[in-house]
């Protein structure tokens, strides 16, 4: 089952994902391609409640998706830079993903029960790790998907 | 028509969910997926399937689930922007103004705040904009499916481990 090209395609569009959230973050872009910025903050929001004191910021700048989806897509990045720099690195198990999301859900639940006030560090990082055990998931499977199209006896 | 109604009935849930402020905020980019995953569960009982499943399938589901959703979440945030005249666009035309007056180049975004205005005038006014519709449809189309895809294809290993575990 070949894996590389598959890797490679889930790593561009996830780089491509997170350029979008990180736009405000580019040197120069948003004052070079500002007719960008509206788009983006409109897909972004199909996917996040973009609260703004939820959203990381640096300066005057923030990102377009919250601390915990910035956390899960920079994880999925990570992952995907990790599986092809380190390609004998051996695919997550299901189990392992599940346990990875615990730190995720326990964050949601406890921050609903107002348990402890909402923290971007804790969301993120959760997300991190939730992000980075999906993007394996999402990698096995795709190689089935690319198999399966390409790769036909 | 089996492939499809499980994707509708969580299109439809997902698209409802979708406008849901409250549910964004506690499940943020997961609904989607999640949607699409109980699709793959649905397709399975209601086919009554007991082998593995292909992944060609569940991206299947997953992009029906996604292309649903899309269309309902559309039709019901258009639905409210017509009932409340008022969405997204028109609360947040404070910051986008200020964002755009702060960039140097003033011919370009004097166009694009134009250009917003009129979207939120109308919306406001008529509770309808053709060009805010247009957005949406696009904007939901590509990214619901995305996710729907990638839920689909996540839940395809939870579902053919437990299938394994069966048999």
């Amino acid at each position: 089952m070949k894996i590389l090209p598959v890797k490679i395609t889930l790593f561009l569009l996830i780089t491509l994902w997170c350029a979008g959230f990180f736009f405000m973050f580019i040197p120069y872009l948003p004052q070079k391609a500002p007719f960008f910025w509206l788009p983006l903050k409109f897909a972004y929001s199909r996917v996040c409640h973009q609260q703004p004191y939820k959203l990381i910021t640096l300066g005057s700048n923030h990102t377009l998706v919250c601390a915990r989806c910035a956390g899960i897509y920079v994880g999925a990045l990570l992952a995907g830079l990790f599986s092809l720099v380190l390609p004998k690195l051996k695919p997550f198990k299901f189990t392992l993903f599940l346990l990875f999301s615990i730190p995720m859900l326990l964050d949601v639940i406890l921050y609903n029960l107002n348990v402890y006030d909402y923290s971007k560090n804790i969301a993120f990082i959760s997300g991190l790790f939730f992000g980075c055990a999906g993007f394996f998931v999402i990698l096995e499977s795709s190689s089935m998907l690319y198999s399966e199209i390409f790769e036909k006896d | 028509m089996k492939k499809l109604l499980p994707s509708l009935v969580c299109g439809f849930s997902a698209g409802v969910f979708s406008i849901i402020p409250m549910i964004k905020s506690f499940s943020c980019c997961l609904f989607l997926p999640f949607a699409a995953y109980i699709s793959l569960v649905l397709y399975i009982k209601a086919n009554k399937i007991s082998e593995r499943i292909k992944a060609g399938t569940a991206a299947a589901l997953g992009l029906y689930t996604g292309i649903f959703a899309s269309l309902f979440g559309t039709a019901f945030d258009l639905l409210l922007t017509l009932v409340l005249r008022s969405n997204e666009i028109t609360k947040g035309m404070p910051e986008i103004k200020q964002l755009l007056e702060g960039l140097p180049d003033k011919t370009l975004t004097s166009e694009m705040l134009s250009m917003m205005q009129m979207m939120s005038n109308e919306i406001t006014q008529y509770g309808f904009s053709g060009l805010y519709a247009f957005l949406l449809m696009m904007n939901n189309f590509i990214v619901f499916s995305i996710f729907g895809i990638i839920g689909a294809l996540i839940g395809m290993q939870s579902i053919n481990k437990k299938l394994e575990k069966v048999k």
